[in-house]
């Protein structure tokens, strides 16, 4: 399936590599020792890792009162760290599924570590429901398993029992997309290798792919299936998690904004997310030619789009509590803007509103520094607008005998860090054991000039 | 002295068996209970399959010989006495198998009038404290009783034969049996001596009455009689005298329905509760309000110009017979003038009666000064101290220890080890109220029974049985008393039944009335002219008994370190209260710790900026700073950031009593000039309200709602006009679904009446103690974690120092659309059939979207496990009540123990839940009858005829949440008076 | 050929280890942790139901007349059992076998005394002839078998006056040489009585079918 080259329409993939090239330069980085900044990267990672779980054992042997919290503020770092990984995961899905539907080719290159990403991100999400609950040894009471107990089933009302079966479904059906997605590049690695053991393991991951046309066809459909399916995922998972604070009854949460307000703040941090990742693993594991700035400028392109929706919501935020003339509203966000937690409100507004104007100049998207920085100032800001929305809608709402304030204590900055920690330590091993750029499709769209040899 | 059993054969019968044995037998720790089982099956689901072993054994153990009206599991009551605190209340105490667990006002009682105040509710925590003293000792060395009184014996020959005084130091002596062993000691030891002192001190009162009288007299104060009140600095609603009564005689001058209600006029120096109730409250220092006072007289005597003096005179004379002038200042010459304004108005005999005086405070301050001269010349051999603690409450405490080394023998009677009992060579301590006899007589002419409601714990004995036995009786503590009574009886009686028929009626009913045998007081004299000298204005100190602590002898109790001040919102630790423009004046933010001296006493005290405060003086409670808190230094769960309550020795708060001063011969608590410089540090000081009012702050507040809606006020004569004055309600709210609770059997419902709630916080702690709600310490209450389910918030109003205060109880408001109950995703919150928001402890598993949802914000968590592990105080928890681990989420539950149980009761016997049948233990212990309980599908309840009034309003009615808490608009006595910042 | 075979192998046997495991669990005493059902301990005293509740027929609330009144039914206290056993020392039989020992030895007739009954006496410092013998009593440690979490408020005298007979939840008591628990005590047990309440239970004055609220056994 060549492809004739337009003049106008920059190359996906530069360096006029043939189908082997390809092969060798994404498997090469499998085969070759890793290097001494994988190993400090995985050092810092997994140092993180093992605060955030000394955090979070500590936390469970002593009890929720090791946080911050009070019986004003009942939720802050927990949750806000929460949404935030689920958030991040969306682009995730986003890249792969709706970009696949819309047959956007620049994805084939990214679109498997940004799967990756999604599943290391909602597995760091997955830890805090359970942790943040006071008795985490009970946390199977919220699927509904038939009991002794007459049977007592869960309240499917409550936003957070629509939580565990959304978070669930995403994970699953993002982890088979995922693996099914690589399996042609596993059954390519298992023929690659000669090492024994890292050929039984490859045999057993690629479900005997024969690369015949068959399993092609079947592969294909079931792509396009997994893709179809997992398209709706990303609007309804922030939605459900955006309905924990829309259902609610406390003036600063109750508006019916939150769902599109949620699903554009979590497309924008997931992409910011992708960028700072791949802006790094292109460098170091020198896949420049894939992932090109092309690709970096559209993902900055969705940054605008998704900035633009979010700012967009704070506004309308605005509007509605003066046009609703409802007292409490207003007061909450007037408090936002200039109570005690003012400052995390204008970090939050300074870098959603801002960060992402930088994305309309050419030369800016085309500077990777630049980016790089941008997408890590794009995740703080997406941090505090959780910390922000719960916490100051907590802290000051009805009755001002029950008003407090919020200081974070040691174990839950131990346990942000340890989500952080996680994110990392599973992605730098994704790097290292699994092909972290899909072979076939990027050899779908490769461009020839005739030559099927192509450098060696 | 042959050793006798503490109990003759007549108490044998009334012989408590105690089902769980003495309370030293420690509870066999299971190996493995069977929570830590179901917790460790619940947890690794692999013992799911290893579990087809049975949960570990427990046994039934029951009694041995059954007592008749012991059957495990009901409660039975006693009629007794509250001795927490001086004023004497009437009590009924609840016995479950075997252990008192709960203290409710005697509604018969005349004192009491069925409401107890918080430090009485709080006192049955006393009996099981495991610091209580429980053994005679001698030179801090545990003795028996034999050894004990040979040694003391031995001891009073010695002073006699040395020609040596005996003293004898005690609190006043309220029961009159105590009184006549007293006389007949110091009839058998010619040179004994016995002083009086308190420490709150009323004796400028007894001083001037003598002065007017001829006759030491606390007279009993009548506020039911009174339609003006005007009170100089006396918190009669808090802590002056016997605050229980006076509220209930207060609230029955304040019917809104009638045609016409007391006014009541506060002139203070420091906020009080009653300050807040006042419908006039004039901030005067107590210098000022002494001329005050001074020009009130001459006014009513037609001599004085002082415009506020003749305003409050021609109120005074419209009010002649009918009106009460009270003064809380310890100054005598204060109180010969309201003396004599009492008696130009002729009020005296109508709404203060000398006849039958109150008993409850006979202390004398100028017995404090024949003491310390007695002392000074070394003649005393011994010393006995009963009831006070001198070193720790004299402001020459220090000299008076000193003192006190240079006296052979040394005896107290205190229950624990407080700072005088350390110094004493022996130590005789008196039991718990709850398990001993006594009989007392705190306002003349009513007997008030204390009886044991439980088996004495260990060897203790009481003051009285103590003094017979060395003045040479052999009877027991029961017997003395009633030897007393079989004489005193038959000349006080009227009525002529025999001695046992009326002792048991006694016993029974807690109280009697009898004839009263004070001596009848002379005509009135005027006394000697006393001048009105001006003193400049200067900065001052008043140091004041707070609520919580009153003078500090029960500060060893922790659900009263934990209370909330009903003003403050502070709790566990004293501090400097300073007015706003003071604070400003001297640069002082809340918690700088500032350094107060006068003379050479220094005490360094953070900072709590107080509204409504007078700007030239400095308040401090009294009770802090007292040997017996160090053990709260580790109170409260440990965590790696946890700060100790205090470090390691040290009290809590500061002992303030070194400031006072003796004064014209009476213990002066205001006026003593002080100095006051920052020290630069800072303390957190654990409040538990930190923004206090209703008004939005300044920058943000909306254009919409500057005051939030949520406490409703008017005047009286504008709730005359239209009784819905002052109601915020606009219009009555539809809602587009049907009824989704028909409650077709009962529906609850509550309503509060924020006239009558004068926030002494008598249901705080009485929920408390029937709950089982933990104590979590200073760190965790500075965190706003404290476990109160019920909280009583305090908003200001108006200018800082001419304030409004509204106090207004929270609790779970039991919505029928309840916003926390869609949230849980367990279920574990769920709507009962009748109206209740029930909380399932064992289900919660403790996300905490149902406390964030709440917009009352009355869910409390358990942050860690707070139940405490000493067995001792943990026989006062409420077997009916579940005690909540770690994890769970806790609530108001409308004492849902207390609803079923009238239930099931009713249902055995066939009849209907009358009205009142079901007494909340919030709404029972109120002094002020300011919660109503009922059931609105009973038409003929107070709480549907309450709810009908246009007074009842709803708090946030506008979220359509339909709260089942209604409250009562809060109605002052005064005319509109248009303020900048009214919230009305 | 063999290879048909083999798959065949594979699934019989899966079918039968399936089959083997159901039958296991289905009728050992296995259950769920906290479900007592069947439990029937060794009681200090050998106390038998069936001769005093069965053939003497003692009414329930005799002994335990705590059901009538208070939330537990409670054991009775030696006292009660001293109502009776300070006559009756032994059973029928064997002081008729006493007796006609005693004839053909030709003494006068011992006082036979079993010795279950004596423990009754040592626990109450008694000797054999009823007198305290000096020791001191120490109360008779039965052994719990029905026990609810400590989180379920059951009360005796809600089900006792509202006409539920005793066996319905503790079975053929009468018929019991040794107590045993008959029924799970689980929540759903409860509940099949407790939701349709209303509907045949006569002798409960008003409602009784609103018993399924959570309060009506957890505070």
């Amino acid at each position: 399936m060549a492809e004739n080259v337009l003049a106008i329409r920059e190359n996906l993939v530069i360096g006029e590599k043939s189908l082997s090239n390809v092969t060798d330069d994404v498997l090469g980085i499998m085969e070759r020792k890793p290097t001494g900044l994988w190993w400090f990267g995985l050092f810092l990672s997994v140092s993180a890792l093992t605060l955030g779980i000394i955090s979070i054992v500590y936390q469970i042997r002593t009890g929720i009162g090791t946080w911050g919290l009070n019986k004003t503020v009942g939720w802050a770092f927990d949750i806000t760290n929460f949404v935030f990984w689920v958030g991040i995961g969306h682009a995730g899905t986003l890249i792969s599924a709706i970009l696949f539907l819309f047959r956007q080719k620049w994805r084939t290159s990214i679109n498997r570590s940004a799967e990756a990403m999604t599943i290391f991100a909602v597995m760091c999400a997955g830890i805090f429901p359970i942790i943040h609950m006071g008795r985490p040894w009970l946390a199977y009471w919220v699927f509904p398993y038939p009991n002794f107990r007459g049977p007592l089933w869960i309240n499917f009302r409550s936003p957070l029992a629509w939580d565990v079966f959304a978070i669930g479904t995403y994970f699953i059906i993002s982890a088979v997309f995922w693996y099914i997605g690589m399996l042609p590049d596993l059954a390519t690695v298992r023929d690659r290798t000669k090492n024994k053991i890292k050929k039984w393991i490859f045999t057993i991951l690629s479900f005997g792919w024969n690369g015949s046309f068959r399993t092609w066809h079947r592969y294909e459909t079931a792509y396009g299936l997994l893709a179809g399916l997992a398209t709706p995922l990303v609007v309804s998972v922030h939605t459900i998690v955006s309905f924990d604070f829309a259902t609610s009854s406390i003036p600063g949460w109750h508006t019916t904004t939150f769902p599109p307000y949620f699903v554009a703040g979590a497309v924008f941090s997931g992409f910011a997310m992708v960028l700072t990742l791949m802006i790094i693993t292109r460098k170091t594991l020198r896949l420049e030619e894939y992932i090109t700035k092309k690709h970096i400028e559209n993902m900055t392109k969705v940054i605008i789009l998704t900035g633009g929706i979010v700012t967009l919501s704070y506004a309308t935020e605005f509007f509605i509590a003066w046009y609703s003339g409802n007292g409490y509203e207003q007061f909450v966000f007037l408090n936002r803007a200039l109570g005690p937690f003012s400052w995390a409100y204008w970090i939050m507004i300074s870098i959603n509103l801002i960060v992402p104007q930088f994305f309309w100049f050419k030369k800016l998207r085309r500077n990777l520094v630049l980016v790089f920085i941008l997408s890590i100032v794009i995740n703080v800001g997406m941090w505090f607008e959780r910390f922000v929305i719960i916490v100051t809608s907590l802290h000051r709402d009805y009755l001002p005998s029950s008003w407090a304030m919020y200081k974070p204590s040691l174990v839950e900055i131990g346990t942000l860090i340890g989500s952080f920690g996680l994110f990392f330590t599973l992605f730098l091993l994704f790097i290292r054991f699994m092909p972290i750029i899909s072979i076939g499709e990027i050899k779908s769209i490769l461009s020839f000039k005739g030559s099927y040899g192509g450098k060696k | 002295m042959k050793e006798k059993k503490n109990q003759t054969q007549t108490d044998a019968s009334l012989e408590k068996k105690d089902v769980s044995g003495p309370p030293d037998l420690e509870l066999k720790s299971m190996v493995t209970t069977r929570r830590n089982f179901l917790k460790a099956t619940g947890f690794s689901m692999a013992a799911f399959l290893a579990s087809c072993s049975r949960a570990p054994v427990e046994k039934a153990i029951p009694f041995l010989i059954q007592p008749e009206e012991v059957i495990p599991g009901k409660a039975y009551w006693y009629a007794s006495t509250s001795h927490s605190c001086p004023s004497g209340c009437g009590v009924l105490v609840k016995n479950r198998d075997g252990r008192p667990i709960k203290i409710e006002g005697n509604p018969e009682h005349p004192v009491s009038q069925g409401g107890v105040c918080p430090v009485c509710q709080a006192g049955i925590l006393g009996l099981y404290d495991s610091k209580r003293l429980f053994h005679p000792m001698k030179n801090e060395k545990k003795s028996s009783w034999e050894n004990i009184d040979n040694a003391i014996a031995g001891d009073i020959n010695k002073a006699i034969s040395e020609k040596k005084d005996i003293v004898l130091l005690t609190g006043t002596i309220t029961s009159p049996s105590t009184r006549e062993y007293i006389q007949r000691f110091l009839n058998k030891y010619k040179n004994s001596f016995h002083y009086e002192y308190d420490p709150v001190s009323y004796s400028a009162i007894l001083d001037a009455h003598k002065i007017n009288y001829g006759e030491r007299i606390l007279p009993g104060y009548k506020f039911d009689k009174a339609d003006l009140i005007i009170s100089f600095e006396a918190d009669f609603l808090g802590t002056w005298i016997s605050p229980v009564q006076f509220t209930k005689d207060y609230r029955k001058n304040r019917d809104v329905s009638s045609n016409s209600i007391s006014e009541h006029i506060q002139i203070e120096s420091r906020l009080t509760i009653t300050g807040s109730k006042a419908d006039r409250r004039v901030v005067l220092d107590p210098e000022e309000i002494k001329g005050l006072i001074f020009n009130i007289y001459q006014a009513l005597t037609g001599r004085s110009k002082d415009h506020i003096a003749l305003e409050f005179a021609e109120k005074l004379i419209h009010n002649k017979g009918k009106s009460l002038v009270i003064s809380g200042i310890n100054d005598v010459e204060i109180q010969v003038m309201i003396n004599r304004i009492n008696h130009h108005l002729n009020n005296t005999g109508k709404t203060l009666d000398l006849n039958n005086p109150s008993l409850q405070f006979k202390g004398d301050d100028n017995s404090i000064e024949k003491l310390f001269s007695k002392l000074e010349n070394g003649k005393v051999g011994i010393l006995m101290i009963h009831n006070v603690n001198p070193v720790y409450e004299l402001p020459n405490g220090e000299n008076f220890a000193a003192l006190m080394k240079n006296i052979d023998t040394t005896i107290s009677f205190s229950s624990i080890m407080d700072e005088s009992t350390e110094k004493c060579s022996y130590a005789c301590p008196e039991p718990h109220y709850l398990e001993s006899w006594s009989d007392d007589e705190f306002n003349s002419g009513i007997i008030s029974m204390t009886q044991p409601v439980i088996k004495m714990f260990k060897d203790n004995r009481s003051f009285r049985h103590s003094l017979a036995v060395w003045s040479g009786s052999e009877k027991s503590d029961l017997e003395l008393i009633r030897d007393y009574w079989k004489t005193g009886y038959k000349i006080r009686n009227r009525g002529n039944e025999s001695f046992n028929l009326w002792w048991d009626k006694l016993v029974h009913d807690g109280y009697t009335i009898l004839k009263s045998v004070e001596k009848t007081h002379g005509p009135f004299t005027d006394g000697k002219i006393i001048s009105n000298t001006k003193i400049p204005a200067r900065l001052t100190l008043s140091a004041y008994p707070s609520v919580q602590l009153l003078d500090g002898r029960n500060s060893g109790n922790p659900w009263l370190q934990e209370l909330p001040d009903p003003i403050t919102k502070t709790t566990w630790d004293n501090f400097a209260s300073v007015s706003f423009e003071k604070a400003a004046e001297l640069d002082l933010k809340n918690g700088d710790v500032v350094k107060i001296s006068s003379g050479e006493n220094h005490v360094e005290l953070p900072v709590h900026l107080q509204a409504g405060q007078h700007n030239n003086i400095i308040a401090v409670a009294l009770g802090y700073g007292r040997k017996g808190t160090e053990r709260f230094f580790d109170t409260g769960p440990k965590w790696i950031q946890r700060k100790q309550s205090s470090d390691k020795n040290s009290y809590v708060g500061k002992n303030i009593s070194p400031f006072l001063k003796i004064f014209k011969n009476t213990l002066r608590y205001s006026a003593i000039p002080v100095t006051i410089e920052k020290t630069g540090k800072t303390y957190n000081l654990a409040y538990t309200q930190t923004y206090n009012s209703l008004v939005n702050p300044e920058n943000t507040a909306p254009a919409t709602m500057k005051v939030r809606p949520f406490v409703q006020e008017t005047e009286f004569v504008e709730y005359k006009k239209d009784p819905s004055s002052g109601s915020h309600t606009i219009h009555k709210l539809q809602s587009m679904w049907k009824e989704d609770h028909p409650y077709k059997d009962h529906h609850w419902a509550m309503a509060i009446d924020l006239s009558a709630c004068t926030g002494c916080s008598a249901c705080v702690v009485s929920c408390q103690v029937e709950n089982n709600i933990p104590v979590v310490g200073r760190d965790e209450v500075y965190r706003r974690r404290e476990m109160h389910w019920l909280r009583i918030d305090r908003y200001y109003s108006g200018e800082s120092s001419d304030v409004d205060v509204s106090f207004q109880p929270m609790l779970c408001q039991h919505c029928d659309n309840a916003p926390c109950e869609p949230v849980c995703p367990v279920l574990a919150t769920v709507h009962s059939s009748e109206g209740l928001s029930q909380q399932i402890y064992n289900r919660c598993v403790g996300t905490r979207f149902c406390a964030n949802n709440c917009p009352y914000k009355v869910r409390r968590f358990n942050w860690f496990e707070y139940a405490k592990k000493d067995n001792l105080e943990n026989m006062i928890l409420n077997p009916d009540v579940t005690v909540r681990s770690r994890g769970v989420m806790e609530k108001c539950s409308m004492c849902i123990q207390r609803i079923q149980e009238v239930k099931i009761e009713s249902k055995a016997n066939g009849v209907k839940i009358k009205d009142g049948d079901i007494k909340l233990a919030c709404e029972q212990s109120c002094p002020a009858d300011a919660i109503v309980f009922g059931d609105l599908n009973d038409p003929e309840s107070r709480i549907s005829r309450l709810s009908k009034d246009p007074r009842h309003y709803h708090v946030l009615e506008e979220l359509n949440i339909r709260p089942a808490i209604g409250y009562m608009t809060n109605i002052r006595n005064r005319e509109k008076i248009k303020r900048k910042k009214d919230h009305g | 050929m063999d290879k048909l075979f083999g798959k065949q192998l594979k699934y019989i046997s899966l079918i039968i280890l399936v089959l083997g495991v159901v039958l296991i669990i289905s009728n050992s005493n296995y259950h769920i942790p906290s479900n007592n059902e069947g439990y029937q301990p060794e009681q200090p005293i050998k106390f038998s139901h069936q001769v005093h509740a069965g053939e003497l027929k003692i009414s329930c609330l005799y002994c335990h007349f705590g059901a009538e009144k208070s939330r537990h039914a409670g054991i009775p206290a030696l006292s009660i059992c001293m109502n009776c056993h300070k006559f009756v020392s032994a059973s029928s039989d064997s002081l008729n076998l006493e007796e006609i020992q005693a004839e053909k030895e030709g003494r006068d007739i011992k006082t036979v005394i079993s010795p279950e009954i004596a423990k009754i006496y040592t626990a109450l410092g008694y000797d054999e002839q009823l007198q305290p013998s000096g020791e001191a009593s120490k109360p008779v440690e039965w052994i719990k078998i029905h026990n609810l979490a400590d989180y379920v408020f059951f009360s005796h005298q809600a089900h006792n006056n509202a006409g539920v007979n005793c066996n319905e939840c503790h079975g053929e008591i009468e018929t019991m040489e040794q107590v045993r628990q008959v029924s799970d005590l689980s929540m759903g047990w409860c509940l099949d009585c407790h939701r349709e309440a209303g509907e045949n239970f006569d002798t409960a004055p008003e409602r009784t079918k609103l018993l399924s609220d959570c309060s009506t056994c957890h505070y």
